[in-house]
């Protein structure tokens, strides 16, 4: 009996047109332009890459050119330089081929066509280099003797500042929008879920009329159906799961069963939540699948799906929220997966998905307990 | 004026969903171009320090001093957890722990390990940060090797670390506009979505094939309806139009009306233009709603991704941009960058004109699209009956 | 005596202020073809809906099969088939899905089930449509696909809520063939309508209902003797006189006499000869006759006596 009704609530939900594009296609689709336009930002505008100078000397400074070239060498060097004359570095600075133009003349200037990190890289390596000149010459002039100690510091290797490694994850800080797009398929069960109680509530359709005057109980009903939309939701994830890690290989930091615990607690939540609102009030089923979707983009979207930032926003202006978002839980449950060394705050993430899971269906039994209704 | 009526009052049920979009649009387009940077004087990129100073001492505080005047300084005491998720969000933060013993120990000159950080390992902030105060350290080492006092030497290198290398911005314009940068960049997206969800779904009840039928066998002439119905869409476009692309940036904005904002102005009716012939060719291929849901989200997601309206052009690759290449989008981002002047966008007379009538090429290629589509529909059912 | 099937007593449902069912009392006995007849709106689908226990309702009890019914009565649920006015099925399975979906919910025995809905599908003559999703079909197919999914588990009780709305006429005396042959195989089936016609001609017993109440019952021809009319005679006739008229009047059983545009018409209240009596004493005056009708009272001159009012209005 339970299976039977298994079996056919899966059926109706696969074959759902909106079940198949809002949880199936969609996901695909928004992870392959997050994997396009995304994905790769975190390596050109965060981490730091060899910045294209043109250096036109107006006068000779062969302790620059030594610097420069220096600077360009190497795996790990900090600029790739052309010396050249004034007019082919402006088409240069033109065509974008370079991101600005020292001048030697003799005293440093620099010519960008906009601000931005690598114009301020460049300016503040110039600075170094001003004051650094200046620093020797001043105390040169003023005792000839301490040149060499004074050069020396100026060489010599600083360990000052160390770095606190604080995590072996990925720190590619737009994997984010990655972990919010699992998390919208997990959400999206909503969608699944109000169908449950749509159909079994004799309210609610017709379909629920033929339901209840049927010799199955709810109880059993509902409960097929709600292990129904977590085996659908559970495939749902798993497509946008597997697309993002073996056919567009994004690095998610976690090991993929893990991803596959995180995406299938997360969905089950999205079905139990989508179960209880089901339950309440009455709209037509286009209505009822619109509320469905714009609930659960309201809480995708303050986890940061649309906008990464909201999800700084959320952290720091309204952390309880953030930490009882069901979007923001799935999202925030693989990010400790990826940056944190142990299980903490996972476990911590996993545990409110499971009592969000737990609360809605209960609340949805005790909807759908009335066995009567006022009115149909 | 019935068809037109008929038109509106669909339009009306379809309110709802565009003034949703325009609502978020306007909330994400005003939040960003509150926050982009005012171009004109070159203004360095500045990170969020956040200071531990353990020491407390003048060398502490001189330091301090110091990374302020190029940065956002905040003071507090992380814990790891607090640094790891700061980092990870916003890869402009830098924690700085100054260590107990600092300034003694930069006197006795044992460097090593004095300060510690947590950043995005490898980022421009970590080595922009790095580099000020790696040459802080240095200088006030240099002055201590020269015989000065720890207290003379940081006073000195302070003093010293003041000279600043001049920066002249090359580019024919650039004042003005930039600000309403990242209002406009967003214009592709919104326009898509609003009119593909508000307007397919109503052309799409007003020319079923019954209703159509009907309309034909009453006495008004099939010119008239096309009209009509032409008009209803153009009076839903011309009102968002005004309302996104001259009113708020002039009322709520207050920008002044300058050459370059009547260029964005420009731009940004080209791409209505397509809008109107994408709207079209849409309607006429497409018969279901769901399938208009399906189709609008591919078309806006998809040309706001790879066209630079979400990502800035200057980070996509190289091959993506060869395709984008094939979409209008792509050509109003461009105009906008060169208006702002950035993206590496420089602008020019011709270069506007060229994104424009790329843009108005677009549309006149769907608009003949849809007339093949319309004249081959006809052929069937003339075929049928 | 059959045995009783549903026993209503004294139901009572309120929405609000408004009355919906009021005081009603129903017995359906075994093997019977039970008509609801009503107007829209007269209370038929919500005394059927708290038959089903879908509605709570303020008083009254309802026994089906001589046990109370109630939402978790599964015992007797199983022996139920319901067939609404709306088609309730699953858009995304197939017809034979569908059908094998709500059977499921009633027989746990695979075999049984698979018999039982290929059964339902022979009966409703869906056999060419097995795999068709539910938007494929027309109208009329779609309602049989309605009736199947609601009586193939064999229900000794079925109810058909006015399952012929917006049918065509082929389709709708198909399944009033169906619903005959369904009675015939042993099925008590409790029928409702505002078509007075489709009452007429497949109900065994009936009762009348008008705003909630039942305000009469029982086999078509006694609700017809119940009436005052029983007969009406129709005569043409050009230039009857006031005398004529008056002794048209006094004939025996007649009590209602009208004459308008060469048109008399006489209603009796029973009597036999009624039409030769007549015809006797308008030839007996040498009055031309054109053409006679005689017509026996029809549920809706039941309907219209009862309430004052048509059954239905002009569709």
């Amino acid at each position: 009996m339970l299976f039977h009704n298994i079996k056919y609530n899966t059926l109706a939900s696969v074959r759902e047109k909106s079940i198949i594009f809002w949880l199936m296609l969609f996901p695909v689709i928004l992870a392959t332009f997050f994997h396009i336009a995304l994905i790769g930002v975190y390596d050109k505008d965060i981490l730091f890459n060899t910045i294209d100078v043109a250096v036109v000397e107006k006068t000779e400074n062969p302790n620059f050119k030594k610097v420069m070239d220096s600077l360009s060498e190497g795996e790990d060097k900090m600029f790739n330089t052309t010396f050249t004359d004034e007019e082919k570095a402006l088409k240069m600075l033109d065509d974008g081929d370079i991101k600005g133009i020292i001048y030697v003349d003799p005293k440093l200037s620099l010519s960008v066509k906009a601000d931005g990190l690598d114009q301020t890289i460049i300016k503040s390596f110039l600075d170094n280099y001003s004051v650094t000149e200046s620093v020797i010459i001043e105390n040169a002039l003023n005792d000839p003797g301490s040149i060499e100690q004074v050069a020396a510091a100026f060489s010599q290797e600083l360990k000052a500042n160390e770095q606190l490694k604080l995590s072996d994850g990925n720190m590619n800080t737009y994997m984010t929008y990655m972990y919010n797009l699992i998390a919208m398929v997990c959400i999206l069960g909503t969608t699944v879920g109000t169908d449950i109680a749509r159909r079994n509530e004799a309210n609610l359709s017709t379909l629920g009329i033929r339901n209840c005057v049927s010799p199955t109980g709810k109880l059993i009903k509902n409960f097929a159906g709600l292990i129904s939309g977590c085996i659908v939701q559970t495939v749902c994830t798993m497509i946008a799961a597997v697309y993002i890690v073996f056919v567009l290989r994004d690095d998610l930091g976690i090991p993929f069963p893990m991803v596959v615990l995180t995406a299938v607690v997360g969905s089950w939540m999205g079905v139990a939540i989508g179960f209880f609102f089901g339950t309440v009030g009455k709209f037509s089923d286009g209505a009822r699948e619109g509320l469905a979707i714009a609930f659960s983009m309201i809480l995708c979207f303050l986890s940061g799906l649309m906008v990464g930032d909201m999800k700084t926003i959320m952290m720091e202006k309204a952390p309880w929220f953030n930490n009882i978002n069901p979007a923001a839980l799935v999202c925030d449950a693989l990010y400790t997966l990826n940056v944190d060394g142990n299980y903490d705050r996972y476990i911590v993430k996993m545990l409110t998905m499971a009592a969000v899971t737990l609360v809605f269906t209960l609340l949805g039994f005790i909807m759908t307990r009335r066995k009567k209704y006022a009115s149909i | 004026m019935q068809v037109y009526k008929v038109f509106m009052k669909i339009l009306r049920s379809k309110m709802g969903i565009a003034i949703t979009y325009l609502a978020i649009f306007l909330f994400i387009g005003i939040y960003s171009a509150n926050n982009s940077p005012n171009q004109g004087n070159f203004s360095e990129n500045s990170a969020g320090i956040v200071v531990n100073d353990l020491d407390k001492s003048g060398a502490s505080k001189a330091l301090i001093d110091y990374l302020g005047k190029t940065n956002k300084m905040s003071e507090g005491a992380p814990s790891d957890r607090e640094m790891l998720d700061g980092i990870y969000y916003n890869p402009s933060r830098y924690y700085l722990t100054i260590k107990e013993g600092f300034e003694q120990r930069l006197a006795d000159g044992e460097t090593d390990g004095i300060l510690a950080h947590a950043a995005q390992d490898g980022s421009y902030y970590e080595s922009l940060v790095g580099s000020k105060i790696d040459l802080y350290l240095t200088t006030a080492k240099a002055y201590i090797a020269a015989g000065n006092s720890a207290e003379d030497a940081l006073s000195k290198a302070a003093e010293a670390l003041e000279k600043k290398t001049e920066v002249n911005i090359i580019s024919e314009k650039a004042e003005g506009f930039a600000q309403m940068e990242g209002y406009f960049k967003f214009i592709p997206y919104i326009f898509l979505s609003v009119f593909v969800f508000a307007l397919c779904p109503v052309i799409m009840a007003m020319t079923k094939t019954d209703i159509k039928n009907r309309i034909f066998s009453s006495s008004i002439s099939p010119k008239r309806f096309l009209l009509e119905n032409a008009l209803g869409a153009l009076s839903f476009m011309a009102v968002v139009y005004l309302l996104v692309i001259i009113l708020i940036p002039v009322f709520a904005f207050k920008t002044d009306i300058t050459a370059d904002m009547k260029i964005a102005w420009l731009n940004c009716l080209a791409f209505t233009v397509f809008c109107a012939s994408l709207v079209l060719l849409i309607s006429n291929l497409v018969s279901s709603e769901p399938l208009i849901s399906l189709i609008g989200n591919i078309i806006s997601l998809g040309m706001s991704f790879i066209c630079g309206v979400f990502v800035p052009l200057q980070y996509l690759d190289g091959s993506v941009k060869t395709i984008a290449a094939f979409l209008p989008a792509y050509w109003y981002e461009i105009l906008v960058s060169a208006l702002a002047g950035t993206n590496g966008q420089v602008y020019s007379t011709s270069l506007a004109v060229k994104c424009i009538l790329i843009q108005f090429l677009f549309a006149i290629a769907l608009f003949a699209a849809t007339l093949a589509v319309m004249k081959a529909r006809e052929a069937k059912t003339t075929h049928n009956a | 005596m059959a045995q009783t099937v549903v026993k209503i007593d004294k139901l009572v449902k309120r929405y609000k202020d408004l009355v919906a069912v009021d005081h009603l009392s129903l017995e359906i006995f075994e093997g019977e073809v039970f008509g609801l007849l009503g107007p829209n709106g007269s209370g038929k689908t919500t005394t059927i809906n708290c038959l089903l226990s879908l509605l709570s309702f303020d008083k009254g009890d309802i026994q089906i099969f001589g046990k109370n019914m109630s939402p978790t009565a599964y015992d007797i649920k199983k022996d139920i088939g319901v067939v609404m006015q709306n088609v309730a099925v699953f858009d995304q399975l197939t017809v034979y899905e569908n059908i094998d979906y709500f059977c499921g919910l009633y027989i746990k025995d695979k075999a049984q089930r698979k018999k039982a809905v290929e059964d339902a599908i022979a009966f409703t003559g869906l056999e060419d449509f097995v795999k068709f999703l539910p938007k494929k079909l027309s109208g009329g197919l779609l309602r049989r696909l309605n009736i199947a999914c609601g009586i193939a588990h064999k229900p000794k009780l079925i109810i058909f809520d006015e399952p012929t709305v917006a049918v065509d006429p082929q389709s709708r005396n198909k399944i009033l063939e169906g619903i005959i042959e369904l009675n015939k195989q042993g099925a008590t089936i409790i029928y409702t309508s505002h078509y007075m016609e489709e009452v007429e001609q497949i109900c065994t017993r009936l009762a009348v209902m008008d705003k909630g109440r039942v305000i009469a019952q029982g086999t078509i021809d006694e609700l017809k003797t119940n009436v005052k009319c029983s007969e009406t005679v129709t005569v043409e006739a050009r230039e009857l006189d006031e005398q004529t008229l008056s002794e048209v009047k006094a004939l025996e059983h007649a009590f209602e006499t009208s004459y308008e545009s060469g048109r008399l018409t006489v209603k009796y209240t029973g009597g036999k000869h009624n039409v030769v009596r007549l015809l006797n004493t308008l030839q007996n005056k040498n009055i031309h006759i054109g053409r006679v009708s005689s017509e026996q009272p029809t549920l809706n001159t039941v309907f219209l006596e009862l309430t004052g009012k048509e059954l239905r209005d002009k569709e």
